[in-house]
């Protein structure tokens, strides 16, 4: 069953009086138990569908979708109260950098004191209720792998490392038995022991607790062990998506496959010295996008058509916007 | 903690040390005998001046003794009354103090909230009223302003009296030196009406220094607000599904009180130039009148002891408020050194 | 065929030309502008304006109301004070004086409070702290206490007034600077200069001050607003400009003995003032929103 739904999502920037869009008809849609990862590049828009999914945006910035929903509830239409509700309860977010999304001000043990939701907090005095969050936060705590909790958690968020607040939000975030997991890139910068075990926990919870994932990244190695199915973004346009499986094996998308060979570890047939596969020229900025593909000046496979905006077409489950896609034929 | 108190702690020794030679070595810059100037007359009441004009004593001792003499109390004589500047200024400072709180106090009361109101509608319409209207209030001269309001108020409108504490009806005994309060511990008669009286005559001069006051405590907190809105943590916290309450009181308040502070700190000593000048034109019986008073007539002592005093008073006042927003914000550097 | 000049169109303007772009869409601020541009000229080409000397004494006019009123003379379009002085030429002529001596006074304090916070900022240790305590107390000192101080000792008059207010606003630029230095000495494009030999001179002139200039500028248009408030505080007073010289401050003074019977001779000149201060203001403000939203973008 799909849980989270977006299509066509569309994000628009008021930059210099002109309107900029960021995001431009991005679809996307996440089924019950299941890892997806969102890949692109830096700047292509990623954190962007995040806060967008989040209502974390701007008041000035413009979303416009024909779906955003929620087991079937619009997002978009909401009132304040229930989409609080929603992200309350339902969904949670891990943003990118945690140093800034943790209240300079208020020690760690606060923050993560009023992430409990107020449903499992047991006893009816309030000693009882303070001891019964410090204790479900306890647990959460150690099962993201905070050793010294104790020590940590009466601390600012400026005097611990950035990989122990990371560790915090990922707590906050999971202490409400979230149903939906938006995780934005959260092992930046992290050490590889410690990424492991982020990804491990995610990989558990996946499985025992039917947690479902949204993972953002750009660290296609990590993603393409635990997620079952990918979306690749490509300046603020969901070029292909699919199962992570048939996605390696036959990408359809030229930038797909660009983003398959840029990885050296994806392509076992690859002969020792050769060339690594890059494409040509650099992401376009916002002001200049191209129109149509916005892949088209730097795509291999690029035509006359590319200016058009190619249709979302789909093989078995795999959807991809390319005019002149690869593989098609074996498929 | 303890370091910071006693890192401010010397900071403001030492600046007071500075102030005293500061104020010591006017005497020698003012025209005139420095001796003199130091001490006003030549009747010597007790040791430690008889000491200092001693002509045998280096200038050291003579430093010395004059912080010596400063903190028993003697710090001179007035040419113009001859009376001794202690009581003089013990009468004085008490009316400046009192006019400069309450000014504060409706600056603070009206800014901070609205300052909150307008940072909370960052860039809408309440937002942009509140700020071109700050941004006047804060380009009036304060001794126009306070002409403006004895022309309107007092001379046009005839509401509200235009100088002095009290009407000379009431006799008030001096208790404090604050009127409000000397009214209410003394027992004349008619104490209803001359509290009332009182505060007729403080309206006006507190409008004018609280008016511009206002306007930048209402600019600072506006900002400090809107910069807090703006931050990825409560974007975080907005995110994490809490309810706005609980997002405004546990997260807004604080960091945006925070950098409020320190410029409340920076403000002092504009605030004293402001309340010195309103004094002069409401002839407040306060220091700064006596001050501009000292410079016509050329009282050198007064002028030399009425500076020291009041850049003490200010210094441990900006000083305290420092102190307290660094110790009540974890994420200031407590190892940066000297005041940033 | 496609070449790599696809994108070469984008217009990459000057940063000082940016902060143009920002502030000419506000449109308030460039409303101040203008205001403050008519001050200049006023101040400049005024006195050449004006028929009369600022001290020409009419006896046969005193006290006349400006043109608009019943009583008025079209001779003398704002009226005239209590000596018959016509209250236009001194309004030019003040306004050249107060805007004048603030600038300069502006100029003169920036150009040694950046000195002097540059060598804050780049030393450390005993020197540093010296620095920084000397000034922290002339900071906390009110102005009017550092301007009565001065006039006891130097004497009253404008010069003395443009100095005491000069040394009350070196340590805000002081300050400034020691902070922006301090911060930008962290930076690595610092550090990489420093690497490429360059010493502490060079790097300032070539690496620090032209990141600072628009702080400077924006700073030194709002100092000009508070140096306008003291000097002509200061000339109400009477520590500064003296009675004779028609400066705005005095000039209100003057008219306080005549306040029952001619209120424009205290509102004409304040109201100067106080839009030159808003005007001021206005740029100053717009010119720092200006370049935080070009930076922000």
């Amino acid at each position: 069953m799909i849980i989270l739904d977006i299509k066509n999502l569309t994000l628009e920037i008021e930059s210099n009086g002109v309107l900029i869009k960021a995001l431009d008809k991005v679809s996307l849609t996440i089924q019950e138990n299941e890892i997806r990862a969102l890949v692109g590049e830096s700047g292509s828009g990623k954190s962007l569908i995040v806060r967008a999914i989040s209502g974390a945006l701007p008041p000035q910035w413009i979303v416009t979708a024909d779906r955003l929903t929620w087991r079937g509830q619009n997002l978009v239409k909401m009132t304040r109260a229930q989409r609080q509700a929603i992200m309350r309860r339902d969904i949670a977010v891990i943003f990118q950098d945690p140093m800034a999304a943790l209240d300079p001000s208020a020690k760690l043990k606060d923050q993560m004191l009023e992430s409990v939701p107020s449903e499992f907090i047991e006893g009816r005095y309030s000693w009882q209720r303070y001891a019964s969050r410090l204790s479900i936060s306890h647990k959460i705590l150690h099962k993201v792998g905070i050793q010294n909790i104790e020590a940590c958690i009466n601390k600012y968020p400026h005097e611990l490392s950035a990989d122990i607040c990371q560790k915090f939000m990922i707590a906050m975030a999971l202490v409400s038995q979230p149903t939906l997991l938006i995780a934005d890139d959260p092992t930046r910068g992290m050490e590889t022991n410690t990424k492991k075990q982020i990804l491990a926990l995610f990989t558990r919870l996946n499985k025992t607790r039917n947690l479902s994932i949204l993972f953002v990244s750009h660290d296609l190695l990590a993603i393409s062990a635990m997620a079952h199915s990918m979306t690749v973004l490509y300046c603020g346009q969901t070029v292909e998506s699919g199962k992570m499986k048939a996605m390696r094996r036959r990408p359809l998308h030229p930038y797909t496959k660009a983003l398959m060979d840029s990885a050296p570890s994806f392509s076992p047939d690859l002969k020792p010295k050769s060339m690594l596969v890059a494409l040509d020229g650099t992401i376009p900025t916002l002001q200049h996008l191209p129109i149509g593909c916005r892949l088209g000046p730097r795509c291999p496979r690029a035509a006359k058509e590319c200016v058009q905006m190619p249709i979302e077409r789909s093989i078995n489950q795999h959807t991809y916007r390319c005019h002149y896609p690869m593989h098609v034929e074996s498929v | 903690m303890i370091t910071t108190l006693i890192r401010y702690f010397n900071l403001t020794f030492l600046t007071l040390l500075i102030l005293v030679m500061l104020s010591f070595g006017l005497a020698y810059f003012f025209p005139g005998d420095p001796l003199t100037n130091l001490l006003g007359t030549d009747i010597l009441p007790s040791q430690p001046i008889l000491m200092l004009t001693s002509q045998q004593t280096n200038i050291f001792m003579q430093f010395w003794y004059y912080v010596q003499a400063l903190l028993a109390g003697e710090w001179g004589v007035s040419f113009a009354t001859g009376k001794p500047l202690y009581q003089d200024i013990m009468r004085l400072l008490p009316a400046t103090l009192e006019l400069s709180v309450y000014a504060v106090t409706v600056a603070l009361l009206f800014g901070i909230p609205l300052g909150f109101l307008a940072g909370m509608n960052y860039h809408k319409k309440i937002d942009n009223i509140f700020m071109s209207s700050s941004m006047i209030m804060y380009s009036f001269p304060v001794f126009w302003l306070a002409l403006l309001l004895i022309l309107l108020i007092s001379l046009q409108a005839q509401w509200l009296p235009m100088s002095g504490r009290l009407s000379l009806l009431f006799n008030v005994p001096h208790y404090s030196g604050f009127i409000l309060v000397d009214i209410l511990v003394s027992d004349i008669e008619n104490k209803r009406f001359a509290f009332n009286n009182a505060l007729q005559h403080l309206i006006l001069p507190t409008l004018s220094v609280a008016f511009i006051a206002f306007a930048v405590f209402l600019r600072t907190t506006r900002r400090a607000v809107a910069d807090v809105y703006q931050a990825q943590y409560i974007k975080s916290a907005q995110t994490r599904g809490l309810p706005a309450t609980t997002i405004f009181f546990r997260h807004v308040l604080r960091n945006a009180l925070l950098p409020v502070l320190p410029i409340l700190a920076v403000q002092i000593s504009t605030l004293v130039t402001n309340v010195m000048i309103v004094e002069t034109i409401f002839s407040w019986p306060g220091i700064g009148d006596w001050l501009i008073q000292a410079i016509y007539e050329r009282d050198y002592p007064a002028i030399r002891t009425g500076m020291l005093l009041v850049s003490v008073v200010v210094v441990i006042i900006t000083m305290s408020l420092e102190c307290i927003s660094q110790l009540i914000d974890p994420t200031r550097d407590r190892f940066a050194y000297a005041r940033r | 065929m496609l070449d790599a000049n696809l994108y070469e169109e984008e217009l990459h303007p000057t940063p000082l030309g940016a902060t143009w772009r920002e502030f000419k869409q506000r449109h308030v601020a460039v409303f101040g502008l203008v205001i403050l541009t008519v001050f200049i000229v006023v101040a400049i080409a005024g006195p050449l304006l004006s028929p009369y000397a600022p001290t020409t004494q009419h006896t046969n006019a005193l006290l006349i109301p400006p043109a608009w009123n019943d009583n008025g003379s079209i001779l003398h379009i704002l009226g005239t004070d209590a000596l018959g002085r016509d209250m236009l030429t001194r309004l030019f002529y003040g306004t050249q004086v107060t805007l004048f001596s603030s600038i300069a006074t502006v100029f003169i304090a920036l150009s040694l409070g950046v000195a002097m916070g540059v060598v804050a900022g780049m030393s450390k240790g005993l020197r540093s702290s010296f620095i920084n305590h000397v000034l922290d107390i002339l900071m906390l000192t009110p102005t009017l206490l550092i301007a009565i101080i001065i006039v006891a000792i130097l004497g009253t008059g404008l010069t003395n007034a443009m100095l005491a207010i000069g040394l009350a606003l070196v340590p805000r630029f002081v300050h400034m600077t020691r902070d922006f230095v301090r911060e930008e000495m962290n930076k690595d494009y610092i550090k990489t200069a420093r690497l490429d030999g360059a010493n502490l001179t060079q790097v300032f002139l070539f690496n620090i001050l032209p990141n600072m200039v628009e702080l400077l500028i924006v700073q030194g248009t709002l100092a000009i607003s508070v140096a306008i408030l003291d000097i002509s505080a200061l000339g109400f007073l009477n520590l500064g400009a003296q009675t004779l010289m028609p400066e705005l401050g005095v000039m209100i003074a003057d008219g306080l003995s005549t306040v029952y019977i001619a209120p424009w001779n205290i509102l004409l000149p304040g109201l100067s003032i106080f839009l030159m201060v808003l005007s001021i203001n206005i740029v100053g403000d717009g010119l720092r929103s200006a370049l935080r939203n070009r930076l922000t973008h």
